[in-house]
């Protein structure tokens, strides 16, 4: 075929220009570390990686609700081990009181202790999780759950509060079921209640010794019941602990999975790129060097 | 004998070999001129004079210089150049498009994500101001990202806008210079000779003029050319010249389309009718790519906004308010085209935002029915009845009546990801919780339980206290204002109980006795379960069936696809035109080294005629020397 002289001069041009391009692209790669630059160089890679990094963010929501519960349910269970403390010293002191043989000064002296012990239980019902709210707010509640004076009531909804995605971790817990439903001979009646009249019988000097004594079985039997109670809590927030360990070290390692895929997408084979820059390097030089080759050959530098 | 004769001879071959150094040297000079063919002086013997010993050649006749040309090589360069032309300048735009959402991490899908981190604080803690203004933040930063995508996007068509207009400028100047060209050429008709240059001209002009728009071409026989559309109208007759224009579509006054006007009609050029050029492609590339692109970032803006706002609506934020909006976006409308004839206006409001399309639609009234079309996929339903409602929109009929023909835009899916804001005022507004709760009865005996609970409207009665009655034998009865205070319906664990807008599921068997009551929350600020329900959005298929990040991966890929096609497609083309210019080049353009050869060959026949006129003189003068006394 015949070659006009600005055709030739055209195409060699041409073939520096697409080497050039391909050199720019290649560095390009090389200075971000991607290969997936924008949607166009992989269009189903590139909607499978904005998915993937969507999805390796839920994980680390999901995350953050679970170590938010962890923590709450940390406390909870803290505080349940003190709850538990002092309904064991009342145990003692109940059974203590029970017994016929002492007077009504000694019971009275107890009644003082049992004060100070459902006091402490008021102060334990009202404690505070640090985030804010309170360990036995219910289905939530920014103001002490529990009136301080008088019939104590119980002012937040009961439930718990949850947290979480996919799943449901409680991060407060119901202070009436713990706290104001113990059953008792007349109906479910609030612990309080159940010390306070124990209470005002016993330190009552008046008051003849079998019914202090029955006040103070009555009582016992409110606080074994109280007991069972904090137990059941305390088994239910140690399953929750697990289950969210658990769950925690599964997103752990999805997400470990999912981002190897997201760089699989992504990411750019460093050796195969530095090769092929290198090969294109090589090519642009050998098109420059027989571009200025074929310039020179002219029938004019010979006439 | 004449000596008269070798004279002759000897001048015919010098002026013939002068021609041909003189259309060497003009080769060797044009040889980087676009366009030009190169040019040979043809020879042709001069004939003979009958003379007793034979006939005597008279020497040799430059007939003509003509053009070294191939018409077919050269209508293949012009349909290759306006192929060639529509795919680049579609490719270099969706190159843009692509561009402008390749930076992933800081985009769209990445600021929904961001969001939802915030609600998830909102729902660890509820009442927390800090965790509220956090939200405010992010919603903001996420309409940004909204609305400065769409912004780009608008920006991108007006770029395309000025270009076409430009296109078109150089286009009618073209024609124009085409059509004195023309005029030119038929004066020289009167010489006899083709005129060579000027015929290179009209070529090279022909082809410019396809770089913008494709034409077909006629060259008649005086040697002017007929430029017709790719749809058949006359571009350029003799001096007779079309202008074109851009002007306001019918149907949509903001989209610029071609129209034509040739002896006194103007015709509007639709898309279809084009054929090739690079006011095609640009005309493609924004009414069928970049639209897209706006149509599913519209789509995307507000089935995002509406799915936000709806929650929010349905939660209480902590002064017991009903949510407000958390977006606002750009209004649905519906226009007539400009050439109706009738009166009927309509108005358009989004009724879903989970069934939005990306898409806008079409409204027509044929033959006394109306029925409209969804322009994505070209689905057309029929209307019998106003109100009515298409894909998460209603559409009224406001006033006036309409006439067979006339056709009406809704702006929908196009018109979302405008003015699209954030409109939340402060974190105090995010209603996080919600405006009932349950509580199970303090003396259950049974293990019944809340599994899930949720609004799903602002009933009436939504807050009335309800309480729902157990008998532990398989039934239970409701009571309370707007139940009905049903009794003895059947009770299965795992079963959802609705009324009055919230709905609760239930599990486990309960006990004689056991009840459920609903009841006001009674501080909104302390409850986080419309702060759940707001994080769960990004879960939920609110986008015609796909999640936010769903639709949005799809956006990407949708683009890169198209960009993708270009790319091939612009490669292929790209080529096609290179080769049909390589064949073309072979035959019509100059080679220096066979210029320079011919320099040589031209050369030699000049000094030799020269040669020969000397020898003439020579016998001349020996005739006189011998008559010579």
């Amino acid at each position: 075929m015949r070659i006009s002289t600005p055709l030739a001069f055209e195409r060699a041009i041409e073939g520096m220009n697409d080497r050039q391009s391909a050199l720019v692209r290649t560095q390009q790669e090389l200075s971000t570390g991607k290969k997936l630059l924008q949607a166009g160089d992989d269009p189903m890679g590139a909607a499978e990686a904005e998915r993937t990094r969507s999805q390796i963010r839920r994980v680390e929501i999901q995350q953050r609700m679970n170590d938010f519960a962890k923590n709450m349910l940390g406390q909870a269970d803290a505080t349940l081990a003190q709850v538990n403390e002092v309904l064991q010293s009342l145990r003692e002191g109940f059974v203590q009181a029970a017994n016929g043989s002492l007077s009504t000064s000694d019971r009275a002296l107890l009644a003082r202790q049992f004060q100070g012990y459902r006091d402490e239980l008021l102060v334990l019902a009202n404690r505070a999780d640090g985030a804010g709210g309170f360990v036995f707010g219910g289905q939530g509640s920014t103001s002490a759950p529990f009136t301080t004076s008088g019939t104590i009531q119980y002012n937040a909804t009961a439930g718990e509060q949850q947290v979480g995605l996919d799943t449901n971790s409680p991060t407060m817990l119901d202070g009436r079921e713990n706290f104001m439903n113990v059953p008792t001979a007349s109906g479910p009646q609030s612990i309080f209640a159940v010390l306070d009249s124990a209470i005002s019988v016993l330190s009552n000097v008046s008051a003849t010794s079998p019914a202090q004594q029955t006040a103070a079985t009555t009582a016992l039997q409110g606080v074994d019941e109280m007991l069972d109670k904090v137990q059941m809590t305390r088994t239910e927030v140690g399953e929750n602990l697990k289950s969210i360990e658990s769950r925690g070290q599964l997103a752990e390692d999805s997400s470990i999975e999912m981002k190897s895929r997201l760089s699989q997408l992504v990411d750019l084979d460093f050796a195969k790129a530095m090769s092929d820059f290198s090969t294109n390097q090589t090519a642009l030089q050998a098109a420059m060097k027989s571009y200025t080759e074929i310039a020179k050959m002219s029938l004019f530098s010979y006439i | 004998m004449s000596v008269g004769g070798l004279f002759n001879t000897g001048t015919s071959a010098l002026r013939a070999a002068y021609a041909q150094l003189q259309t060497t040297g003009h080769n060797i000079a044009n040889v980087n001129t676009p366009g030009y063919s190169r040019q040979e002086v043809e020879l042709a013997t001069a004939g003979g004079n009958i003379s007793g010993g034979g006939w005597i050649g008279r020497g040799v006749d430059a007939v003509t210089v003509s053009r070294r040309y191939d018409r077919f090589l050269q209508a293949e360069v012009i349909g290759g150049t306006a192929a060639s032309a529509s795919d680049k300048v579609r490719y270099e735009q969706l190159g843009t498009l692509d561009r402008m959402f390749a930076s992933t991490e800081n985009g769209i899908g990445a600021a929904i994500d961001d969001l939802t981190s915030g609600f998830a604080d909102l729902v660890n803690r509820p009442f927390d101001s800090t965790a509220r203004s956090v939200v405010v933040n992010r919603a903001r930063t996420l309409a940004e990202r909204i609305s400065n995508s769409f912004d780009n996007l608008d920006q991108l068509r007006e770029n395309v806008n000025q270009r076409l207009m430009q296109d078109v400028h150089s286009l009618n100047a073209s024609l124009a210079q085409l059509g004195a060209i023309n005029d030119r050429i038929a004066k020289t008709a009167g010489t006899g000779q083709p005129p060579n240059d000027l015929l290179d001209q009209r070529d090279a002009l022909v082809e410019k003029i396809n770089q913008t728009l494709k034409t077909t071409q006629y060259v008649n026989a005086d040697g002017t050319v007929s430029l017709f559309s790719a749809s058949g109208q006359a571009m350029v007759v003799g001096n007779t010249v079309a202008t074109f224009e851009l002007r306001n579509d019918e149907l949509d006054p903001s989209r610029l389309q071609l129209a034509m006007t040739t002896s006194g009609n103007s015709i509007a050029l639709p898309r279809g009718m084009l054929g090739g050029g690079e006011i095609e492609g640009l005309i493609r590339f924004r009414d069928d790519d970049l639209a897209a692109a706006q149509a599913r970032l519209g789509q995307l803006a507000g089935a995002l906004a509406e799915a936000y706002n709806t929650q929010q609506s349905l939660g209480r934020d902590p002064s017991g308010a009903a949510g407000a909006p958390l977006f606002g976006y750009g209004t649905a409308s519906v226009g007539p085209a400009s050439t109706n004839t009738g009166s009927a206006a309509f108005s358009v409001a989004v009724s879903s935002g989970s069934q939005l399309q990306a898409s806008d639609y079409e409204i027509d009234y044929n033959g006394g029915a109306y029925s409209i079309t969804r322009m994505s996929d070209g689905t057309t339903t029929s209307i019998s009845s106003w109100p009515a409602t298409i894909d998460g929109l209603t559409l009224n009929l406001s006033g006036g009546t309409a006439q067979n023909g006339d056709r009406f835009l809704v702006k929908s899916g196009s018109a979302f990801a405008s003015d699209f804001r954030a409109v939340i005022s402060s974190g105090a507004r995010i209603a996080s919780g919600l405006a009932v709760s349950t509580q199970l009865g303090q003396a259950n005996t049974g293990d019944i339980q809340v599994d899930a609970f949720s609004v799903t409207s602002n009933d009436a009665n939504l807050s009335q206290p309800v309480t729902i009655t157990f008998d532990g034998a398989g039934h239970y009865s409701v009571s309370g204002t707007g139940t009905g205070n049903p009794s003895g319906l059947a009770y299965t664990p795992g079963m959802t109980i609705s009324y009055n807008g919230w709905s609760v599921r239930l599990d486990g068997s309960p006990g004689a006795n056991d009840t459920l009551a609903l009841v006001p929350t009674a501080n909104p600020a302390n409850d986080n379960r419309n702060a759940r329900a707001l994080v769960e959005l990004a879960d939920q298929r609110t986008v015609a069936g796909d999640r936010f990040s769903d639709a949005f991966a799809q956006m990407l890929s949708d683009i890169g696809v198209r960009t993708q096609s270009a790319q091939a497609a612009n490669t292929m083309s790209a080529q096609v035109l290179s080769d049909a210019k390589a064949a073309r080049s072979s035959v019509s353009g100059v080679n220096l080294d066979e210029e320079a050869a011919r320099l040589l060959q031209y050369q030699q026949a000049y000094q030799a005629a020269a040669k020969l006129l000397a020898t003439a003189q020579t016998v001349f003068q020996t005739l006189l020397d011998a008559s010579s006394l």
